[in-house]
């Protein structure tokens, strides 16, 4: 049997590189959507504005097609990496694996076509379309009844991101790393000692300064995230009170197990919906009650492991009995009368404010 | 610079742009701003109740309710004008209205999310051509100079839009139920309101004065009550006891 390195399609070196890439893509998608969360925030808008950073995702996958140049490499870096979101506790579940794998067959569809692949304007067009069919594909599987002109606005806002930041600072982040040595391309150039010219990379320009601004945020973004935001090691059975409350307590479903009520509810939310079910749970006013709020809180964040969080009035939270804390792998909480954006998984604190 | 390199350049700014675009649809349309809350977001949810009958009307609701938008400002008990400035809200008859019917004898008890009480009356609620000249309508407030909650930190609040814009501690007097009135206008001004309650024939009792009767050999004699103008005659045959007398 031939062994030889020409039998295969992607060499050691290949697969380690498709790794690596998904790796760091699948474990920095909970600090992506975090960001998408910030974003929402700061523009002001329950969901949507996320959005504006899918390209984030698709950018390992343009990272993988650019430095190795072989068919499948996207694809098997999407795949990889979609298994890597949802073994890190994806709130899509195990459909974050289908989206990711159509992300790099889109890529790979269209680097195959073209005939010029390493250009600029490649990665831009088909870094977009891979981020924008995150949209579409959420639509074909979840279809959440948000109007079709809301979805059209999504699925530009992706495109815009794709070509943003997979296809340009993909693209810048390729040329840096194969200047710098960091990979070797097979379209580095090789001077006569048969030594890749490695001289450019000293001579900064807009282009490389820009992907080495965009790495260190990036960077330094996840460090701080994974840091001070990303819980991943809690206890997800238990869950903390704290804040402006009597008597902060951490708690499990079994210490309020009697008070256990049975509602149903439909979420709703911009890519997702799921239809009316029975769920289960403890209103969260009888823990709120337990943990004796002060008379000066007004608030209550629900947030989740991963950082991503939930405002709620705390006057509406103690009279609404429809907002309740589920468990299961983990607490997430139940929020009937409020979009699906108020309904947050893996819950493990509820701070008073 | 090289063609590839132009061409990427322009569909980036083009890409910008777009994202920008969208971002401004999203923000400025499809999620109307309001003082940095969508409104879409429920910010406040107020509980109507009549008896047994709790109808909760939520932020998003009450914004989609018809408001009237007026200045107003009213006095604290020393007198000094507090919180001037546009009021935007509902009228409280319309949430009252979402639950039950309010006759003459009713009152309405609005209640802050610190439990702090207010008592209206039916003139209070829909206020004859006197009332209204002096208090004006009686609105739930969701917005106070452009301002929503949770910005706005004393919404959703009971305002009264009398046409002077002025609610006084005399309108106050004037158009309040002697038991409820507690020498402020300010006060009768709920912040933070969670719950409407509509109390059927429940109004209480005037303010009541006490009177002093003796012991039973002074049956029958009307003597040493603190207002004799008020006294009723009573039989006492214990010891010394305290009597309440209506004044009226």
């Amino acid at each position: 049997m031939d062994y030889s390195a020409s039998s295969y399609h992607f060499r050691t070196r290949d697969l380690v590189t498709i790794g690596v890439l998904s790796a760091l893509g699948g474990s920095l998608s909970t600090f992506i959507g975090y960001l998408g969360q910030l974003l929402n925030t700061a523009i002001g808008t329950p969901f949507g504005a996320g959005q504006f950073l899918s390209g984030l995702h698709v950018f390992w996958l343009i990272l993988a097609a650019g430095l190795l140049r072989k068919s499948g490499a996207a694809s098997l870096t999407g795949l990889l990496k979609g298994f890597v979101e949802f073994f890190v506790g994806s709130t899509h579940g195990i459909v974050i694996i289908i989206i990711s794998l159509i992300q790099g067959l889109i890529i790979d569809g269209g680097l195959t076509l073209v005939r010029q692949r390493d250009s600029l304007p490649i990665y831009c067009i088909f870094g977009g379309l891979a981020a924008a069919s995150n949209v579409i594909v959420f639509q074909l599987l979840y279809f959440s009844g948000v109007p079709v002109v809301f979805v059209l606005l999504l699925v530009l806002l992706a495109l815009s991101s794709g070509v943003i930041f997979a296809g340009y600072f993909g693209k810048a982040t390729i040329d840096l790393l194969i200047s710098a040595n960091v990979v070797r391309s097979i379209h580095s150039q090789v001077d006569t000692n048969g030594t890749i010219a490695s001289s450019k990379f000293y001579q900064l320009n807009p282009y490389k300064v820009s992907a080495v601004v965009f790495l260190s945020v990036l960077a330094f973004g996840a460090g701080l995230y994974g840091v001070f935001i990303w819980r991943p090691f809690v206890n997800p059975l238990q869950c903390e009170v704290r804040g402006d409350v009597s008597q902060p307590f951490f708690f499990t479903y079994s210490m309020f197990a009697e008070s256990e009520v049975t509602i149903e509810a439909e979420l709703v939310g911009s890519v997702t919906y799921i239809p009316a079910a029975n769920y289960t749970g403890i209103p969260l006013s009888i823990i709120l009650a337990y943990a004796q709020p002060s008379s000066g809180a007004t608030k209550v964040v629900v947030f989740a492991s991963d950082g991503y969080s939930a405002t709620f009035y705390l006057s509406a939270a103690i009279n609404d009995h429809e907002i309740i804390l589920t468990i299961d792998d983990g607490f997430r909480l139940i929020a009937k009368n409020y979009p699906g954006s108020f309904w947050v998984e893996k819950v493990t604190s509820l701070v008073v404010e | 610079m090289q063609r590839d390199t132009k061409i990427g350049l322009a569909i980036l700014i083009i890409a910008i742009i777009s994202a920008a675009s969208v971002l401004m649809v999203l923000r400025f349309f499809v999620f109307p701003p309001n003082d940095g809350q969508n409104p879409s977001m429920e910010t406040f949810r107020i509980y109507v109740i009549d008896g047994s009958d709790t109808v909760t009307i939520t932020s998003t609701q009450i914004a989609d309710m018809s408001y009237i938008e007026a200045n107003s400002s009213f006095q604290n008990r020393y007198y000094n004008w507090r919180n001037p400035g546009t009021y935007r809200g509902v009228l409280i008859s319309a949430l009252i209205e979402q639950v039950g019917t309010m006759d003459s004898n009713d009152a309405v008890k609005v209640i802050a999310s610190d439990g702090y009480p207010q008592f209206y009356s039916y003139d209070n609620i829909y206020p004859n051509t006197t009332f209204l000249e002096l208090q004006g309508q009686l609105i739930l407030a969701y917005e106070y100079n452009g301002s929503a909650p949770p910005s706005w930190s004393d919404g959703p609040r009971t305002v009264f839009l009398p046409d002077d814009e002025a609610y006084s501690v005399d309108d106050a007097n004037k158009t309040t139920y002697p038991s409820w009135f507690d020498d402020t206008a300010g006060g009768r001004c709920v912040k933070n309101v969670e719950t409407i309650e509509l109390l059927h024939d429940a109004y209480p009792p005037p303010p009541q004065k006490i009177a002093l009767s003796f012991p039973q050999y002074y049956l029958g004699s009307p003597i040493n009550t603190f207002d004799s103008s008020l006294f009723i005659c009573t039989y006492v045959y214990s010891p010394m006891v305290f009597h309440i007398f209506q004044d009226e």
